[in-house]
């Protein structure tokens, strides 16, 4: 046997509040080490992929493993040798969340049942066997072994001997030892990894301390107070187990007898479901598209046999039957609670009026239109086939289904019920640390003052844990506490903690589906709602292991689109089919390249109103370019954006660093676009394969992967020398490669119909465009006040609600959004509903006092009425309303009315509230004004050389202006060194302000308050307006406006 | 009834300012905590625009540049208590109202000082001359709240005979009522006690039941709320620092039990009844920290106070190390509502028989103390010091608990590595046989840090003996004997 040493006992991150290392960084140090192997041993798998998938392309052989936890609180280690192991493990971690999810715990018994393919390592100084030998129950222990022994086998079991410098630690692996002896079972070492290098100790003890909520003083009994649980290269492990040389040599005959690598042999087939006798999946899809196209097309036209014909040839060739008709069940059982809530006809066809939308790949095909996955004709939208789907793909296409939100939560539960909670489970979403969450949880576990924790949190500008000193050195509050004990550590650990992970939960609508039990494949536990269960692994592993999932999202557009549609429909006119409307509709186009597309789904931003005055969009691969820039990994680029419209626009020119970047940036016109453009790059110069540039693509976005990102580049630079790319070439090469977010290609195009769907909408049907956008909120990116700014200009006006004509959402009125009476804060949804239905019942009401006796709203909720509006028709004089809004006995709700009483003595004669304090009012009450503006009541107070928004557009560029508004907008994109973009709204318009990074840091606080004046020069490019502000300050204002929406 | 009101306006930042005059020109505000959230309660002179009642956040908009001073709240106390203290020599009819505004019945008082004009002197001589204190004299105490408020600072105003008139022009937020009825109040258009009053009593009622006819009321000038006079609450205070500081629940109802018995043993408490305990500590983060006790009947043994505050204490523990602890036992009475056993307890009387045997021992052995009991107080510490407690049985003895296996300085011999390779015993030199086992502990966050390796080791001699090396000083030491090991 050769000379060596493997860890087998090591956690990350993912044992959350107990590891305090990524994944990468464990691997990055046992590779230099040089370590042929490494075990990862979390108390759950959640990190077991993505650690199989770095380790391959990292040259380290990845053993997976789990520690866990049994019913006395002590803990084993498993390692997976086989496939069967593997599925033991999941099953055992299945059976362990299956006794209390938060904290599992399993019945030492069942180990015996699934220990086939594993090996177990008796668990150091928490397994059961130091425990029983410390407590003198030495027969126990020995009992213990042999029925291990028995279970496992002889090669299956180890003594695990841990020396970490703990007091206690050579008595017991004394013991230990002789216990191994006795029983005839080998040894193994382990050093009972926690992070992967010293330095790391502070941040795992802070981390326990928050696991249990405690301070670290109050968690001591719980810490291990040094710094020698980490990953240690072979001679130092050797020194510390000389006198059991056994112990080290062991560890590389169990890491042999783990053949198991999880990337390659998870064994995951797509599911296949049933189709009537005497058809094949192939053949049953094959039918169902031609049956729809008949009714679809009226026949089969030539062009739609030809593009069947080449679906059908390429869904074949790549086995996709089972996997779209698997779709189609999902959306049929959507359909099936849309009938039983009364809204589809059970005679009408899925395709022709699908619950849910296909995003990705679905968009293109023609037989996912057929059979009512996707929401496109793609043959009416010029949609091309070889973007999505190909004969050289290697990967299943990507396709998600959204679903409205009123849908989702109920098909989830249809879904776990139809397929069975083995075979259908939620995807796992792990949370990661931001600074608010360090500040939290590492600042608790300082004890430092939870007050002091809140108010510095919420005065952080930065998102970047790195940052942090500084932003404390630039509050008063703060300047002084940078360098106090408690402080000082905080920021020392909070680089180390930020993008960590930080715990388990839900994916919003994530579902793997499968043939055979998913606990099989990776653990399950219980969510935290009753009905729905949930896998250790996230979106990214569940793409990585080629699941065939299904996101049963709730994307806010497509309940807007539904409700909007359904509006038209009402109204007396024909239900638009949007599925076929004319995709190169220059009306449009028109509105959306003139920057009016606020409210209308990814065009909507500042900077994409923007960027439609620079692209002028004209068709959907326009459209599908603009949606895709404003991602942050294209903004971090430098001036990539401009780039690309100078070229794509104006015809430029350019260059590449060398010709074999060409199959990747071709498509972007010398830029990158699309996350596939990223993974192509590093393929076709650096010679990785599309699994390894993946890896490489994504270890930029991993925190703390300098040392990472090293190796890879250093991977890179060798292929590219291979392939005859010079070392500055493939340098400059590696540095377009960033970890920001992009949208993959196919997301691009499809969220393009989407918007422009919308658009269309909103262009042609404008009043229910924005009845169902309010509806809808939150949603976008603006609060509802800037909303009805934006409908006023297009003919729709915004009325207060009212008690007798309101419903409780908003309505269609009289070629009005009339405001929903849920809109008024305290009454919500249930006190909206009983207005509306005791109205119903028992007629219009007379006043304030009758709707209190009759309803029984909180004083709150009747005095918010008042405010908004809701009695002007029956008490014009708001404050006399109040008055007997509050003079009135209240009904309990759902009890005996109240009886009418006569009032009691009248008030005196009480004066009408001014039309600011009405302002006011309904600002507070509503967050919305639908009368005016706020700006017409501060202007008064201006100078007179401040101008209105509007006013801008006139202007020449670099003249001086001075502008003042509501900031609705503040944008911090990455990559444009700092520079911060301020949308203020005024009674006119809205402009943007422009912020270079030394003005922005001047008024930070200024840009918070509720109206800013701005005083700067007018900037004009590409036909676009901006003010370059260089000062700015605060309008005192009482007005209680909503807060700006900060985007970064 | 006559009344004036004793007013202090800003005592917050008065005190502050008292005990740090480099604020006088600074901009600073006096921070506090309200629902969780910090607000300013008072800004210093220097902090024009900020002002009570705001968020530090709006506070700090205002001001970028003010200074946050934490509010003192137990400090104000004190200045208010001593304040009232004064007052109550002037009359025993005074009522504590908000902190800086008391209240001072004055019938049959005039006389005695000659007249209102040197009574109303003498109540602003009542406090230090930083507080500038101010008097408003009038029928019943809001006339006189008033009043004081539009004195100027060591003047004094008297409500003229028209109460109505002078009340008229100032605002509804002065009224002593829900706050919420003063902001529905001034949504009516009722902004001051002129519009109040100007208003028939009936629809306030109606409106507003009871609170809205008192407003009514007292916006006229009429006053009909009695001065409820301060009762004197007898309290002793006991202080102790702890040998270590430590948030171990052990030590600190240790220390609070070890407090009682000495509170309770006092000449002038024995045989009496608290009726409350309050224990202060002083944290190693530097903020104080406090657990008051109200007991629902009369406590009259220390016993029994200990476990209830022992109670408290581990529902509620300190947040941070405890390096001292103070404990007051107020409202002392001679008796309780309970009766008490008939038959001796038992283990209380072999407590205090042993309390006897250690006086006993103590007078033969020139005043040494003999006994002491030990004391379990974080088993699961790493450093043997912090493990147990030396804790006399005597409680009135005066000196503290001290730990067990305190650390005393020892000399070795190092090899590489500061490996020990000697050890001196007495006058020899020992060498290390061998090493048995090695462990350390490094306690970074604890605002002493202390971070050891241990080292087990055999002896030339056959003996074996346990030895550290303190890794900040590079010293080495052993334990005193007598310490507990770790479970």
């Amino acid at each position: 046997m050769t000379a060596g040493y493997v860890e087998l006992h090591a956690k990350s991150f993912y044992s959350f509040g107990l590891g305090a290392s990524h994944v990468h960084e464990l691997l990055a140090q046992a590779r230099e080490h040089g370590c042929t192997a490494l075990a990862l041993t979390d108390t759950n798998l959640c990190g077991a992929l993505e650690f199989a998938r770095l380790a391959n392309s990292l040259g380290v052989r990845p053993i997976t493993g789990g520690e866990l936890t049994l019913s006395d609180g002590s803990r084993v280690v498993l390692l997976a040798a086989t496939r069967e192991g593997y599925a033991n493990l999941c099953r055992l971690f299945t059976l362990a969340n299956a006794s209390n999810r938060r904290e599992p715990r399993l019945a030492p018994a069942l180990l015996a049942h699934h220990a086939a393919g594993l090996v177990l390592l008796t668990g150091g100084r928490d397994g059961p066997l130091s425990r029983l030998a410390q407590d003198g129950h030495r027969a126990d222990a020995q009992r213990l072994l042999r029925e291990w022994r028995e279970a496992f086998g002889s090669d299956g079991v180890y003594v695990e001997l841990q020396r970490n410098l703990l007091q206690g630690d050579a008595a017991r692996n004394r013991d230990l030892i002789a216990l191994a002896r006795d029983a005839g079972v080998e040894v193994a070492a382990t050093n009972d990894v926690h992070y992967h290098a010293p330095e790391r100790y502070r941040l795992q003890h802070v981390l326990v301390a928050a696991r249990l909520n405690l301070t670290l003083d109050q968690a001591l009994p719980y810490i291990r107070p040094n710094h020698h649980l980490h990953l240690k290269p072979l001679e130092a492990m050797a020194r510390l187990f000389r006198h059991v040389p056994e112990a080290i040599a062991n560890t590389l005959a169990i890491a042999e007898r783990c053949e198991f690598n999880l990337a390659t042999d998870l064994g995951y087939r797509l599911p296949q479901p049933g189709v009537p006798a005497g058809y094949t999946t192939q053949s049953y899809l094959e039918r169902l598209c031609r049956e729809a196209a008949v009714r679809r097309y009226g026949g089969i036209p030539p062009n739609v046999d030809a593009r069947l014909a080449e679906e059908f040839r390429l869904i074949e060739r790549h086995g996709l039957a089972g996997f779209l008709l698997l779709y189609r069940e999902i959306c049929l059982l959507a359909q099936r609670i849309m009938e039983e809530r009364g809204l589809a006809q059970p005679e009408t066809p899925l395709e022709e009026r699908p619950p849910g939308r296909g995003r990705g790949s679905s968009v293109a095909l023609l037989v996912g239109y057929l059979i009512g996955i996707s929401h496109v004709d793609p043959l009416r939208w010029n949609l091309t086939l070889e973007r999505f789907i190909s004969d050289d793909m290697h990967a299943l296409p990507d396709i998600d289904l959204d679903f409205p939100r009123g849908l989702r939560d109920e098909l989830i539960r249809r879904v776990h019920r139809q397929f069975g909670p083995e075979f259908a489970v939620l995807t796992g979403a792990v949370s990661t640390y931001s600074v608010k969450g360090i500040l939290q949880d590492a600042g608790k576990a300082l004890g430092l003052p939870r007050d002091d924790l809140r108010t510095l949190s919420r005065q952080l500008h930065s998102h970047d844990a790195a940052d942090l000193r500084g932003e404390m050195l630039s509050l008063p509050a703060f300047r002084g506490r940078v360098d106090a004990p408690g402080w000082r550590s905080l920021l020392e650990l909070a680089p180390q903690l930020m993008g960590a992970p930080r715990s388990l939960g839900q994916h919003v609508g994530g579902m793997v589906l499968s043939d055979s039990p998913i606990s099989a494949m990776t653990p399950v536990r219980a969510g935290a709602m009753e009905g729905r269960y949930i896998m250790d692994w996230d979106k990214d592993s569940v793409a990585d292991a080629g699941f065939a999932k299904i996101d049963l999202l709730s994307l806010p557009v497509l309940d807007q689109i539904e409700e909007a549609l359904d509006l038209v429909e009402a109204a007396g006119g024909r239900r638009p089919d949007v599925s076929r409307i004319d995709p190169e509709d220059p009306a449009v186009y028109d509105m959306i390249n003139e920057g009016r597309s606020k409210g209308v789904f990814l065009l909507q931003s500042p900077a994409q109103l923007k960027m439609a005055q620079r692209l002028r969009s004209r068709n959907l691969l326009d459209l599908a370019y603009q949606v895709a820039l404003i991602r942050p990994g294209v903004g971090v680029q430098g001036s990539s954006v401009s780039q690309f419209v100078e070229r794509y626009r104006h015809g430029a020119a350019w260059d590449y660093d060398h010709p074999l970047e060409a199959r990747a940036l071709e498509r972007g016109y010398g830029v990158i676009i699309w996350q596939e453009q990223v993974v192509q790059l590093i393929t076709d110069v650096g010679g990785f394969t599309p699994a390894e540039a993946d890896e490489a693509r994504r270890a930029f976005a991993r925190p703390n992967s300098g040392h990472l990102i090293a190796m890879h580049l250093a991977r890179f630079l060798e292929g590219a020398a291979r392939r005859g790319v010079p070392e500055e070439a493939a340098r400059r090469i590696f540095g377009k490669v960033n970890g920001h977010y992009m949208f993959p290609e196919s997301h691009s195009h499809a969220f393009a119909v989407t918007a422009y769907q919308a658009a269309w909408l909103k262009r042609y049907h404008p009043l229910e465009f924005f009845v169902a956008l309010v509806n809808n909120q939150p949603m976008g990116f603006y609060p509802v006040e800037t909303l009805k700014e934006d409908a006023l200009r297009f003919g729709v006006p915004f009325l207060n609600p009212c008690v007798n004509r309101s419903e409780a959402r908003c309505v269609p009125f009289d070629g009005s959004v009339l405001l929903g009476l849920r809109f008024v804060k305290d009454v919500g949804e249930s006190g909206a509903a009983a207005i509306v239905e005791e109205r119903e019942r028992g007629g219009p009401y007379a006043g304030p006092a009758d709707l209190a006796r009759r309803v029984g709203l909180k004083p709150q909720a009747m005095e918010s009425l008042v405010y908004a509006g809701a009695f002007d028709l029956l008490e014009p004089n708001r404050r006399r309303a109040l008055w007997d809004a509050g003079l009135a006995p209240a009904s309990r709700r759902g009890g005996q009315p109240a009886l009418a009483l006569p009032g009691g003595e009248g008030a005196p004669g009480l004066d009408d509230f001014t039309a600011f304090e009405r302002m006011m009012g309904e600002y507070r009450v509503m967050g919305v004004y639908p009368r005016g503006h706020v700006m017409e009541f501060v202007r008064p107070s201006l100078d007179a050389d401040v101008l209105p928004t509007s006013a801008v557009e006139t202007l020449p560029d670099g003249c001086e202006v001075r502008v003042a508004g509501w900031p609705v907008a503040r944008q911090h994109p990455r990559g444009r060194s700092g520079t911060v973009f301020v949308t203020i709204e005024d009674e006119e318009g809205d402009v943007q302000l422009i912020l270079w990074q030394k003005v922005f840091a001047r008024h930070r606080r200024e840009l918070g308050s509720r109206v800013i004046l701005a005083r700067g020069t007018v900037s004009r490019y590409d036909g676009t307006t901006n003010v370059i502000a260089s000062h700015v300050q605060a309008v005192p204002t009482r007005v209680p406006l909503p807060a700006a929406h900060d985007w970064r | 009834m006559r009344v004036a009101c004793f007013l202090v306006t800003r005592l917050r930042a008065k005190v502050e300012l008292q005990r740090s005059p480099r604020l006088r020109n600074a901009p600073a505000v006096i921070v506090g905590r309200e629902r969780g959230r910090a607000v300013v309660l008072d800004a210093l002179p220097g902090a024009s625009g900020a002002s009570a009642g705001m968020t530090l956040e709006e506070a700090l908009s205002l001001r970028p540049g003010a200074a946050v001073v934490e509010a003192d709240e137990p400090a104000y106390r004190r200045v208010f208590r001593q304040a009232l203290s004064s007052l109550q020599g002037v009359s025993d009819r005074v009522e504590a109202g908000e902190l800086g505004t008391a209240y001072v019945r004055l019938d049959g008082l005039s006389e005695m000082y000659g007249g209102e004009a040197r009574l109303a002197v003498a109540l602003l001589n009542a406090a230090p001359e930083y507080l500038l204190p101010r008097v408003g004299l009038g029928d019943g105490k809001f006339p006189a709240y008033v009043a004081a408020r539009t004195a100027a600072a060591l003047g004094a105003v008297r409500v003229p005979a028209d109460a109505a008139s002078f009340l008229a022009p100032h605002p509804v937020g002065l009224l002593p009522v829900a706050r919420s009825l003063t902001a529905a109040m001034r949504r009516f258009g009722i902004r001051t006690l002129g519009d109040a009053a100007a208003w028939r009593v009936e629809p306030l009622a109606d409106r507003f039941g009871a609170e809205g006819r008192l407003a009514w009321e007292l916006a006229r000038g009429v006053d009909r709320r009695p001065l409820i006079p301060l009762k004197n609450d007898e309290a002793v205070t006991e202080r102790l620092s702890l040998p270590f500081a430590s948030v171990s629940l052990e030590l600190v109802a240790a220390g609070a039990e070890r407090l009682m018995r000495r509170a309770f043993a006092r000449p002038d408490v024995r045989g009496r009844f608290a009726g409350w305990a309050a224990l202060q500590c002083t944290l190693a983060k530097g903020a104080p920290w406090e657990k008051a006790v109200h007991f629902k009947r009369g406590v009259g043994q220390w016993e029994e106070a200990a476990a209830i505050v022992r109670r408290q204490l581990a529902g509620d523990p300190p947040p941070a190390p405890v390096e001292e602890m103070t404990l007051t036992l107020g409202a002392l009475s001679g008796g309780s509502a309970v009766q008490m056993g008939l038959l001796p307890e038992v283990r209380k009387d072999r407590s205090e028989r042993l309390v006897e045997v250690e006086r006993q021992l103590q007078a033969r052995a020139n005043g040494r103390r003999a006994l002491y009991r030990v004391e379990e107080v974080a088993a699961w510490h790493p450093a043997p010091e912090m493990r147990a407690l030396r804790v006399p049985i005597d409680p009135l003895a005066g000196d503290e608990m001290q730990p067990l296996a305190a650390p005393v300085a020892a000399a070795v011999r190092e090899g590489s590595g500061h490996r020990p390779e000697a050890v001196r015993v007495g006058r020899e030199w020992r060498s290390v046989a061998s090493i048995e086992e090695r462990w350390s502990f490094d306690l970074w966050w604890t605002p002493e840090p202390t971070s050891r390796a241990y080292y087990l080791v055999t002896r030339e001699d056959g003996a074996q003996e346990t030895i550290f090396r303190d890794l900040r000083d590079g010293c080495w030491y052993r334990h005193r004997p007598g310490g507990k090991e770790r479970p």
